[in-house]
């Protein structure tokens, strides 16, 4: 009889609450790695804002490397030497049947050459994440995940033919769906890497046995082929779709199993941090939204806290597509603008966005420089986490593909000159710590052709990349490496 | 390349006399105007080339002799077009509104076919309304002298008249409808017996909105995301509906070997025994040194468990954590800790579940923390007392450990297997009432067959009973004849009347947004529901019963664009009395208003101007009349005293939502009576206009409404549309931004009068409900529109023109009484009516 006390500590390890060191000293030459030796597959993730930004305060002012950051960036200056800013990109697409909202909203990710409504339903192209997703999404339980911090705005990413893809807002929602009968766990990259390479035959013995649940879904689509030979054009499509969606879950729960598999020969994985103030059930979250778009500081939880999800779903490989869209043009931003009266976002926008800042309300436009400002904090906040994640020998940011954007240029609905910043280096392709100035028009679609290129999708064009009145260098970037 | 030869028809065959009725695609504009798109540059083309040719439109546009009309009148109305309108259309308004780049979103160039030309019956209404008014052309443009105006206005009011009287012949195109989320909730927990907000928990997304409501089937789609939560749902709902009679191992922990461990602190009793774990007080053992427990089980099937432990621990003084924790161990490794929270005098049990691997499994439990340390006083606690009694493993259970309902179980297993009955034949009769239920018609045997394959493949894995037939249960959610609304389109070339089944499904998705129940089930079995006198019935039966304020509120909401009020921009800052509590307040006045419409029976005029309303303390303040009780009251408006209130108009909800942060917006106020009220929306702005500048200098002098005014003004795109919506705003103004009302602003009298599209001018909201009162019937017809577009869940096309005059007609004979327009709906034509397997539509318009 051991007469030892268990220490707590101990206790603690074995339960998995035992938190990952932070990962430091492979980062300071993890530029150099990150090319070569990167175990970790590559990941894309958008981070998206309301109301543009002001871009006296963005843009720096010369092109090429970072000085002094502009004081909207200056939340990043410790990731200066990862972070590249593209300023002179533009959307061109036109715009029918919708608001100038609507209009910023369907183009922002699909730089589609045209967008508008008919009968009720979006027109409009894929989205980048969703065209990377498709080429991308089959090797994860997810195939892409879509989370916005407020209910109002959301619009930005769509299937093949314009079919929108719903964004999750709940937090305990997003966080049920990653990990519904798994655990929250990071493959052991490394681990992974050396087994491969030591017999790269065997793969995970993915079990051969259908389950149950996948027998149901082979049932109900039998069903529907049966169904679809008795019925009309319009709902052989309805049924189509519904196939097409019973297939794809199906291939899911698939890969869980297989995935379950080769975590367990890889030794476990590395335990993840589950994120604080997830709520304990869906339902209690119902009345935060009402409250975040009237309290900046509810919002900021709400915002930091869909951000350590955005994380946590790259870094567990539940997806490797990632899109989430922050803040609501809607919302009051008392404590966050501290100058003027107004405090309403949108009417700020309106006040103070154009692209001229003479024709700017100046109050109203500093009012937008604070909250851009404060947008980037929170995105920083993201950007520390995914610095910190090792993934044997290199970062989650080095192995991401990350983009800061916002689906308007500026709070009046302009379309000329994004702010875009891409950080991480994309495991070696990117060369960045610099500022980019891309002549003024320059299409945002040849900046979706570089970005799904670099995860391996060789699409050649993207929306209207080559279409467009402002086609430039064949519908490509230059200069990024 | 179909639609491309088509265009081009009539100029090949302008000499022959053949028959082009065949072509298959115009006869549904609602579904096919995304084609429409396409074919512009060729209606382009037409229209050029025949002008080059120097023909007159009337022997070129198309060979309307050879169509076949519905009536005379509409062939007559067909002729008059090419002869008399559309040289007039042609010199005056073709060159802006063409579809390609259509001004204010109005095309005028759409009338490749009669049937094309009579689709947009409502453009060409618009377009008489602007001639009465002489809206349009703008003014510095040619304008169209007198006698022209009125061929235009006669020919197009004619022609609504005539498309009104046409007998119906298309009830119009049904698709599968996706049960949308109100309505899956719904049908989940009356499916299921259980109540429980399945659609929040699983996150089922936002339907999308088209024609403003979020049941209009061509739109709600079914992407792999909104499958991925049906499967959740099912999982969540069944947990709690299906007891699946798991195994259970109890243990009485008296009897239960363990080890125990630590050491005796320092100082009194350091070398003395280590006080032994005899003590069992009240059946519960009591322990005050770290031990562990073993409890060997066998486990069949791999899954989640439920772990009950019947413990206390001894409550200590605030300051010290006295609480016992436990680490519980599945083959030696820690998989959860818990602290015991009961306390010896109230003891309880602690539950928690956890995956148990199949085969042997060692589950220990261990009591980790029974030392609390050296205390500051000699004779403090130092031991934590953990007192336990029994521990019992349950399972496989649900993951989050859900306990089933009683009730909801034995509804659903109605059979269970015996001597006399096998398992699958008991499988069979539950699997037959419960599929009969979710497919909302009688389930075929070949269904419940295929059904019964899960069931069998689950009792082949060793499952209970109860288990299988929830693995079928499971199939029969997540199958299309249960997530989709699917009637039988029914043989031959002419429409037919729904199913008796289908029928209960429209009407009870229609009053209820949900399924059917026991009663329209029995009756449509009886197949009698279709019976007038037994329609009728059970319409009065279900607006009776208080689920139909589902319906009541769901509409609304949807209508009225209530959901806009949770976001309404006037703020707390310029309006203290506008908080959470009265945003809510109004809508509530707002939802019982319509309430009182439908359960009272009441005119909806009332919903213009009325002398009642529905108060509470909070609204009474901001209103001027009514109690200051907190339950909401109908309330007498004086209209005396106040002559403003009264009506949707008088609401502040209604003026809330459609304001500023600080400041009135006519153009929102004037926009929502268009698109609501009347039901003519304008277009939206186009996408680069520019902002009104409030904040710069040089405007710093003027009134909003001035700058508005200049807006409007500045160029005729902006004029098209604000010289319709401003002046019904303006006309509000008096109206502060959260609904008081007040007369005077910063000092200065309000302006509330503007001029109206036709010249009329109108001051305050008295004279714009004497203008909206003279225009009921245009409200009317708006109103049944839009609740025939919730009902059908669809588009209105111009066949449904007739159904929809012959509801306004009966309203109109019936003092508008709110029921004659629902009995209108569920006895209309496209309520009862489907189209025939073999229909054609293209030859008759």
């Amino acid at each position: 009889m051991s007469m030892k006390p268990i220490s707590r500590r101990t206790l603690l390890k074995g339960t998995g609450a035992a938190l990952a060191l932070p990962w430091l000293e492979s980062m300071v030459t993890s530029k150099a790695l990150a090319a070569s030796q990167s175990v970790a597959p590559m990941r894309m993730g958008i981070y998206s804002t309301v109301g543009g930004t002001v871009i006296e305060s963005w843009k720096p002012e010369k092109a090429g490397a970072l000085g002094e950051l502009p004081s909207i960036l200056r939340p990043m200056e410790a990731h200066k030497d990862k972070m590249l800013v593209l300023s002179g990109l533009a959307n061109h697409g036109r715009s029918k049947n919708v608001n100038a909202h609507e209009h910023c909203a369907s183009m922002h990710l699909t730089a589609a050459a045209e967008v508008g409504k008919e009968n009720g339903v979006p027109v409009t192209s894929i989205s980048v994440d969703q065209m990377a997703a498709k080429h991308l999404g089959s090797q994860t339980y997810l195939p892409s995940l879509e989370m916005t911090t407020t209910p109002d705005e959301w619009k930005y990413s769509y299937r093949d033919k314009g079919e929108p893809v719903p964004y999750e807002m709940n937090p305990r929602v997003v966080f049920d769906r990653m990990f519904r009968g798994r655990e929250p766990m990071a493959p052991d990259w490394a681990a992974r890497a050396k087994r491969r390479a030591e017999n790269q035959a065997k793969q995970a013995s993915v079990p051969a046995e259908k389950s149950i649940d996948r027998h149901i879904l082979d049932m109900v689509m039998e069903d529907a082929r049966r169904l679809q030979k008795k019925v009309g054009k319009f709902d052989q499509q309805k049924l189509d779709q519904y196939l097409a969606s019973v297939e794809s879950v199906e291939r899911r729960i698939a890969l869980v199993e297989a995935q379950a598999a080769e975590m367990m020969a890889d030794g476990m994985g590395v335990p993840a941090d589950i994120p604080k103030g997830l709520p304990a059930n869906a339902k209690e979250w119902d009345p935060i939204h009402q409250v975040s778009s009237q309290d900046p500081e509810v919002q900021s939880q709400v915002i930091d806290l869909m951000g350590d999800l955005f994380v946590l779903a790259l870094q567990t490989d539940t997806t490797r597509v990632a899109t989430m869209a922050v803040g609501s043009d809607g919302s009051m931003m008392p404590g966050v603008v501290t100058v003027g009266f107004e405090r309403h976002f949108h009417t700020l926008e309106h006040q103070g966005g154009n692209p001229d800042p003479r024709r700017s309300d100046p109050i109203a436009r500093e009012a937008c420089r604070q909250v851009s400002h404060w947008f980037v904090q929170h995105f920083a906040r993201v950007v520390d986490k995914m610095a910190a994640v090792d993934e044997g020998g290199t970062s989650l940011l080095d192995n991401t593909l990350l983009l800061f954007t916002s689906y308007m240029a500026d709070g009046g609905h302009h379309r000329e000159d994004y702010p875009a910043m891409l950080v991480g280096n994309a495991q070696g392709t990117l060369n960045t710590g610099r500022h980019i100035a891309y002549p003024q028009g320059t299409p945002m679609a040849n900046l979706f052709v570089e970005m799904l290129d670099r995860v391996g999708v060789k699409v050649g064009e993207f929306g209207d990349s080559v279409t467009s009145p402002g086609a430039a260098f064949s519908g490509r970037l230059p200069d990024l490496v | 390349m179909v639609w491309a030869s088509f265009q081009l028809k009539p100029l090949a065959r302008t000499g022959h006399k053949s028959r082009i009725n065949g072509a298959p695609s115009f006869y549904s504009p609602s579904l096919d105007s995304s084609r429409v798109i396409h074919t512009l540059p060729f209606c382009r083309l037409l229209f050029v080339c025949i002008l080059g040719l120097g023909c007159t439109w009337a022997t070129l546009g198309y060979p309307a002799q050879a169509e076949e009309f519905a009536t005379p009148q509409l062939k007559q109305s067909a002729e008059q077009f090419h002869a008399d309108v559309l040289p007039i259309l042609d010199q005056y308004c073709l060159h802006c509104h063409t579809s390609d780049a259509p001004e204010g979103n109005v095309a005028l160039d759409q009338f490749n076919s009669s049937q094309q030309m009579f689709a947009h019956v409502r453009t060409w209404l618009k377009m008489a309304e602007t001639q009465t008014d002489q809206f349009m052309p703008p003014k510095d443009e040619d304008q169209p002298s007198e006698a022209e105006r009125k061929v235009l206005v006669t020919w197009a009011e004619s022609l609504g008249k005539h498309l009104d009287e046409k007998p119906p012949t298309d009830p119009g195109q049904v698709v599968f409808r996706r049960l949308n989320r109100l309505q899956y909730n719904n049908t989940m927990r009356d499916l299921l017996g259980v109540e429980y907000d399945v659609a929040t928990a699983v996150g089922l997304p936002e339907d999308p909105v088209a024609f403003g409501f979020n049941n209009i089937g061509t739109a709600l789609e079914i992407p792999p995301l909104q499958l991925e939560k049906y499967l959740a749902a099912a999982d969540e709902m069944l947990s709690r509906a299906v007891d699946t009679k798991p195994k259970s191992f109890s243990f009485d922990i008296a009897k239960v070997e363990f080890d125990l461990e630590g050491e005796m602190p320092e100082g009194k009793g350091k070398d003395g025994p280590i006080p032994p774990a005899t003590e069992v007080v009240n059946g519960y053992r009591l322990f005050r040194l770290n031990s562990t427990h073993h409890f060997p089980l066998t486990i069949e099937k791999a899954g989640t468990y439920r772990l009950t432990l019947a413990t206390w621990g001894h409550k200590g003084p605030q300051w010290v954590k006295w609480q016992p924790d436990l680490a519980i161990r599945v083959n030696g490794q820690v998989r959860k800790s818990i602290s015991v929270l009961s306390v010896r005098e109230n003891p309880g049990q602690e539950v928690l579940t956890l995956r148990l691997p199949a085969g042997e499994v060692d589950l220990s439990i261990e009591f980790v923390n029974s030392e609390i340390g050296p205390g500051w006083a000699e004779n403090d606690h130092r031991f934590r007392h953990l007192g336990w009694k029994s521990f019992e493993v349950t399972g496989p259970v649900s993951p989050q450990g859900i306990v089933p309902s009683k009730e909801a179980h034995e509804e659903i297993f109605i059979a269970q297997p015996s001597d006399k009955l096998s398992p699958n034949e008991a499988a069979r009769q539950i699997l037959t009432a419960f599929a009969s239920k979710a497919f909302r018609r009688p389930a075929q045997p070949e269904e419940i067959d295929r059904l019964l394959t899960i069931f069998a493949m689950a009792q082949a894995e060793g499952s209970t009973f109860e288990e299988s037939a929830r693995y079928s249960l499971k199939a029969v959610l997540v199958s299309p004849q249960f997530l989709f609304r699917i009637e039988q389109t029914p043989g031959g070339s002419g429409p037919q009347r729904v199913t008796d089944y289908e029928l209960a499904s429209r009407l009870s998705y229609f009053l209820t947004s949900t399924m059917p129940d026991e009663e329209l089930f029995r009756l449509a079995a009886e197949n009698r529901l279709h019976e007038p006198d037994v329609l009728k019935q059970q319409v009065a039966r279900l607006l009776a019963d208080e689920r139909s304020q589902v319906f009541v509120h769901d509409f609304s909401q949807q209508w009225l664009r209530l959901d806009e009020l949770d976001h309404a921009l006037p703020s707390e800052e310029f309006f203290p009395e506008f908080t959470a509590r009265t945003r809510h307040a109004m809508r509530t006045e707002v939802l019982m208003f319509m309430d009182h419409l439908v359960q009272g029976n009441r005119s909806v005029i009332d919903l213009l101007d009325s002398d009642y309303s529905f108060t509470n303390r909070d609204l009474t303040p901001i209103y001027r009349y009514g109690g200051y009780q907190q339950e909401f009251q109908r309330a007498e408006i004086n209209k005396r005293r106040n002559p403003e209130r009264g009506g949707l108009l008088g609401m502040g909800g209604i003026l809330a939502m459609t304001s500023h942060v600080s400041r009135n917006s006519p153009t929102r106020r004037g926009k929502w009576v268009l698109d609501v009220l009347v039901g003519d929306p304008p277009a939206p702005p186009p996408p680069d206009v520019e902002q009104i500048d409030e904040g710069s200098d040089k405007n710093q002098a003027k009134s909003f409404r001035e700058l508005l005014s200049l807006h409007a003004d500045e160029s005729s795109t902006c004029a098209g549309c604000h010289r319709k919506m401003d002046p019904l705003g303006f006309a509000l103004d008096q109206f502060n931004p959260i609904g008081r009302f007040e007369r005077e602003r910063q000092g200065e009298q309000i302006d509330a009068t503007g001029v109206l599209p036709g010249g009329r001018k109108l001051n305050g909201i008295a004279e714009l409900k004497e203008v909206l009162l003279e225009q009921k019937s245009d409200f009317v017809r708006n109103l049944t529109e839009q609740m025939m577009t919730y009902a059908l869940g669809r588009e209105l096309t111009y066949q449904d023109r007739p159904a929809v005059a012959k509801i306004v007609e009966r309203l109109e004979k019936n003092d508008h009484k709110m029921q004659e327009l629902i009995y209108g709906i569920v006895e209309s034509y496209p309520f009862q009516y489907q189209r025939g397997a073999d229909q054609q539509f293209a030859s008759n318009p």
